[in-house]
């Protein structure tokens, strides 16, 4: 399996999937998702992805908005414990968040 | 209300006591509610959200991070009652000061009760202030939760992680 591990604290590219650490084959990824909700503020929910993603801001704005106008945000595809360990950190948060296996071009 | 990033990175929040008051009224209530879930449900599912679709995948889920989950919002609430109590007081306001290690449990504590008081209040969508009636008798609570909304910011602000500068086109998109 061919790794293609950034350096940490690297920045993701927008436009291209974020946080393909490993790069497991694609049927072994999870995707991350934050859901809409009308509660959490904007603010909150940026603040919570650039500390959680390590995305800078530009990146997790862009996901926020894309959280609020489209419904939900793939934030990450990711291998399922990594993908789990999210989950649990951003239901500590308090964001609506879920994990399902990731389909190719989701 | 008024914050300020100490040299060690803590937060110092000024409050006045009216404010201090109704902080100090949450910590209970948030106990009340991990105490006994049953008491209101829809809160429950608000503040413990499911992960996966999928009923077996949800439960093992739950088996894994539930009391971890549960002992985040325990320590959330000790940590504001601890600051509460300790903070400095002067003739108009109370000085709390937040240290960084603590810094999360209390935006996380101020997160989880605007999440009750919103469940609470059933509030649906963005524009739910649009509309309320000067009368309303949920009154009490709506002050709380814009209450909650201010210092939330506030204590964002104060983070030191960048915030994002939003335009009305961005907010009001639409697809």
């Amino acid at each position: 399996m061919a790794t293609g591990e950034r350096g940490r604290g690297a920045a993701p590219h927008i436009g291209r999937r974020p946080e393909t650490e490993t790069r497991p084959a694609p049927d072994r990824l999870w995707n991350v998702i934050i859901w809409n909700d009308p509660i959490n503020l904007m603010s909150y929910v940026t603040y919570v992805i650039q500390r959680l993603f390590g995305y800078p801001l530009h990146v997790a704005t862009k996901l926020m908005l894309q959280v609020h106008h489209e419904g939900r945000s793939i934030v990450a595809s990711v291998e399922r414990e990594k993908a789990e360990y999210y989950i649990g950190r951003l239901h500590q948060y308090g964001l609506q968040a879920t994990m399902e296996k990731g389909a190719a071009g989701s | 209300m008024r914050t300020r990033r100490g040299s060690d990175g803590s937060v110092v929040l000024s409050l006045p006591w009216i404010e201090t008051m109704a902080l100090r009224s949450l910590p209970d209530r948030l106990r009340h509610l991990l105490a006994d879930p049953g008491s209101n449900a829809a809160v429950i599912r608000r503040l413990f959200p499911r992960a996966h679709a999928d009923e077996e995948e949800e439960a093992e889920y739950r088996r894994l991070v539930g009391d971890e989950l549960l002992r985040r919002r325990q320590d959330s609430i000790d940590a504001i009652e601890e600051a509460l109590a300790e903070g400095e007081a002067h003739r108009t306001h109370l000085d709390v000061t937040i240290p960084p290690e603590r810094y999360e449990l209390w935006l996380g504590f101020v997160n989880d009760m605007r999440l009750i008081l919103g469940t609470e209040l059933d509030i649906r969508d963005e524009d739910w202030e649009r509309d309320l009636p000067p009368d309303d008798p949920r009154a009490p609570d709506i002050a709380l939760f814009q209450f909650l909304g201010w210092l939330e910011h506030n204590l964002l602000e104060a983070s030191g992680v960048p915030m994002p500068d939003l335009s009305p086109e961005d907010i009001h998109r639409k697809e």
